[in-house]
């Protein structure tokens, strides 16, 4: 099953996650779910935030297309992921992007945190490797499947 | 011849009867003139009493003086004529006196002749022939009018005199100056004082001595004597009443001089004080309970004016402030508080005067205070108001609480100290519990994946899975590795003493001679790093991590150096490993030294190295930061250590 935006194209998650495991992980899951998608990993804040606001390494557009959503870790190093959040919410081209916490970390500080800054969704990384999938499956399905966007793909 | 003698004789007896004659009307002359001139009147009657009485047969000029009539007026009128009624008994008295041809002595009011009234003073005496029958009725008439007057008014002086000394509280009495001081007179208010007569004190001289009590009779007597040189005294005694009790008597006794400045005799007033005692001494002890309670108090507690100045001073107050005795009172309060204070508590008093805010009374303060040294120390000061006779005081309690500020001061070091504490261990906490399920999340993870993929038989993936459980497994044993390193380090610190820096160095670059070789590192220790005080092995430990984190920073390049230096900062010796490496964005200059923070993925190990070295530079009680323009910069781990023993610290 493909899940495609209402224009038909597939859509774009940026994985911001510095543990590589994880980030396989999570990779082979969506394949697994065939949640076909494209999926750009970056490894820490500087890199996630150069790619969003097209700098740096990605000062090319072509080379940064801008993600439909993105999967966000806190714990990063350098720039941390709640920097990172407000800044894709701080900005006015970027804030209607969802973006997704999915996390280790289950310090109430750190959720409180992040609604504060107004993420769209706080998820934990479970231990477990079925509900791990189940995650995985349905975080796929709700926000690229169900989820409306508000934008044209640009 | 005897013719002759006889006529000679009769010649001479009527020659000596001539010269008597002669000579008696010369003294009648006299006496006339005498009673002429006489200033008391003079009335001489018939002998002859009628129904009016006697006939006035003569009046002198006083007479017209003090009655007012003329001789010819009178001369034939009865003397009742001076009488303006009849029926004054003392005239009755008189006519019957003279009736019975006696002697008169009296007074009573005759009337002038202008109607107006004068007392009379009347001596009437019959002059008898010498068969006794009476010639003439002399009178003397002498008007003691101002006499009597003078006598009714001292009668009635006397009288009020005597009223008051009765109603007086105080018993009054003059005494002899000598002997047991008996008592002459005393006024009659002494039996309602002492349930005796006056008349018992005056009967018996030794009365009132004898009820003296016995041990203040000495004294009494004592002082008694020194009234002649001082002129008076007043003493107190016990003295025994009717009933047989002692009461206390205040005596204020006086010495009356006659006028050759001998005494003639003591007068005083004599006082019953023994309630009043009870009350003095009540008062007294009340006070002398209130006294001690100031005195012996803890707190120093001083009395000043409206102007701010001392009346009283307790002596805790002279304690606590380092004055002797005097020298507080009469200063202003102004010097107990160094100038600006001084200035500022005056401000105080002036503003409550002026009816402001109180600023410091009732609700206490803290100020600064100063010694008679100089030395300010901290102080709670409330301070209350009282009235007294119409002037304002404020009553200051001080209380030096040097050692409660110091107190404070630990309990607030304390108190940072264990906050610091929680928030690190909350911080270790969180990391730990986070660091440590990443690699569980993957083992459990990949174990999923290795399950679908034994069963699809795909041999790669399988590899990729068991080596991804591999390395996480290896990754969670490292961090308990570190964890378990860390909690140890804690705030133990072993034995303290000198060490070397120059030689701990040269250990610390001894350890990683490999990668530098490998790495061509240059390594420059500087010879001048001095001896500080702390734990060898534990100061070892820092500069092991300092030494490898410079290694790992230093990232790819040419010509790679690491330097080992000391330097002054101000008053502050500190120590620095330098290195040209990659460098540290200045954000994360303090996260370096938090667990597990590790910057970039660049660099390996589990982070705990650099939160090692802080907390044992820490607890040596010394400073560590990093020091980096930023990336690609180099960057400089400085840290300082102290140099004496903790405890001797100032």
């Amino acid at each position: 099953m493909n899940s495609e935006s209402m224009q038909g194209e597939p859509l774009l998650i940026l994985l911001v996650e510095d543990d590589d495991a994880h980030a396989k992980l999570m990779r082979r899951s969506f394949e697994e779910q065939r949640i076909a998608n494209r999926i750009v990993h970056v490894p820490d804040g500087e890199t996630a935030i150069d790619y969003l606001f097209r700098r740096g390494d990605y000062a090319d557009r072509q080379s940064s297309p801008r993600p439909h959503l993105i999967l966000l870790d806190i714990r990063l190093p350098g720039i941390d992921g709640l920097e990172v959040l407000k800044a894709v919410k701080d900005s006015e081209e970027l804030r209607r992007i969802p973006v997704v916490i999915v996390t280790s970390s289950e310090a109430e500080r750190d959720v409180a945190a992040a609604y504060d800054a107004h993420v769209n969704s706080y998820l934990m990384k479970p231990l477990d490797f079925e509900k791990f999938q189940q995650v995985m499956h349905d975080l796929g399905f709700y926000w690229l499947a169900w989820n409306h966007y508000p934008w044209k793909r640009e | 011849m005897d013719e002759v003698d006889a006529l000679r004789r009769r010649v001479a007896a009527l020659e000596r009867q001539c010269a008597e004659a002669l000579r008696s009307e010369g003294e009648l002359r006299l006496v006339k003139v005498a009673i002429e001139q006489m200033l008391d009147a003079v009335v001489v009657t018939s002998p002859i009493i009628d129904a009016q009485g006697p006939r006035i047969a003569y009046v002198n000029a006083a007479f017209t003086t003090i009655t007012g009539y003329n001789a010819e007026e009178v001369i034939g009128e009865s003397p009742r004529l001076l009488l303006g009624v009849t029926g004054d008994p003392v005239a009755e008295d008189l006519r019957r006196t003279v009736a019975e041809g006696k002697l008169f002595h009296g007074e009573f009011v005759n009337h002038r002749k202008d109607g107006s009234e004068f007392v009379a003073e009347w001596n009437i005496k019959p002059v008898r022939d010498v068969q006794g029958k009476i010639l003439q009725w002399i009178g003397i008439l002498r008007d003691v009018t101002k006499r009597v007057q003078t006598e009714n008014q001292s009668r009635f002086t006397n009288q009020q005199l005597l009223v008051l000394l009765k109603s007086l509280p105080v018993v009054a009495y003059s005494c002899r100056p000598d002997g047991d001081f008996g008592a002459t007179f005393i006024s009659e208010n002494v039996v309602d004082v002492t349930g005796f007569s006056a008349t018992d004190f005056t009967s018996d001289p030794a009365f009132w001595a004898d009820r003296i009590h016995p041990e203040d009779t000495r004294r009494v007597f004592e002082g008694l004597s020194a009234v002649f040189d001082d002129g008076f005294l007043e003493h107190e005694y016990r003295w025994k009443v009717r009933d047989g009790t002692y009461r206390w008597f205040q005596d204020n006794v006086k010495i009356i001089r006659g006028a050759d400045g001998t005494a003639a005799y003591f007068v005083g007033a004599w006082r019953d004080i023994t309630e009043w005692r009870r009350e003095r001494d009540t008062l007294r002890e009340a006070e002398s309970g209130f006294r001690a309670v100031v005195e012996t108090a803890a707190d120093a507690i001083m009395t000043i004016d409206s102007r701010g100045e001392i009346v009283e001073s307790n002596r805790a107050a002279k304690m606590m402030f380092g004055y002797a005795r005097d020298e507080l009172v009469g200063r202003n309060v102004s010097i107990l508080m160094p100038s600006t204070h001084g200035e500022r508590h005056n401000n105080y008093i002036a503003e409550f005067l002026g009816g402001g805010q109180p600023g410091i009374i009732g609700v206490g303060r803290e100020l600064t205070a100063v010694r008679k040294d100089g030395k300010s120390f901290p102080i709670h000061l409330a301070v209350g108001e009282f009235e007294q006779n119409g002037h304002r005081f404020f009553t200051g309690i001080v209380r030096d609480i040097t050692e409660q500020k110091r107190a404070e001061r630990e309990r607030e070091q304390l108190i940072a100290e264990l906050e610091s504490r929680n928030a690190e261990m909350e911080r270790f906490n969180y990391t730990v519990s986070h660091d440590l399920k990443s690699p569980l999340i993957t083992i459990s993870g990949f174990l999923g994946l290795l399950e679908r993929d034994l069963t699809a038989g795909n041999q790669e993936r399988i590899r990729e899975n068991l080596h991804e459980i591999n390395a996480a497994a290896k990754k969670m044993e490292a961090l308990l590795n570190d964890l378990l390193r860390l909690s140890q380090v804690g705030r133990v610190i072993g034995l303290r003493e000198s060490v070397s820096l120059g030689e701990l160095a040269q250990e610390a670059v001894e350890l990683v001679v490999g990668p530098v070789a490998e790495r061509e590192i240059r390594v420059e220790v500087s010879p001048d790093l001095p001896i500080v005080y702390g734990d060898r092995a534990r100061l070892l430990e820092v500069l092991q991590n300092l030494m490898e984190n410079a290694i790992k920073f230093l990232g790819d390049q040419a010509s790679p150096q690491i330097e080992i230096g000391t330097r002054q900062d101000g008053t502050e010796t500190v120590f620095y490993f330098g290195d040209n490496g990659i460098g540290i964005d200045p954000r994360h200059h303090e996260k370096i030294f938090g667990l597990f923070d590790r910057l970039s993925r660049k660099t390996e190990g589990t982070g705990v190295g650099l939160p090692i070295a802080k907390r044992i530079v820490d607890a040596h009680g010394g400073r560590i930061w990093a020091e980096s323009a930023g990336a690609g910069q180099g960057s400089t781990f400085c840290f300082t250590l102290p140099s004496k023993p903790f405890s001797e610290q100032p």
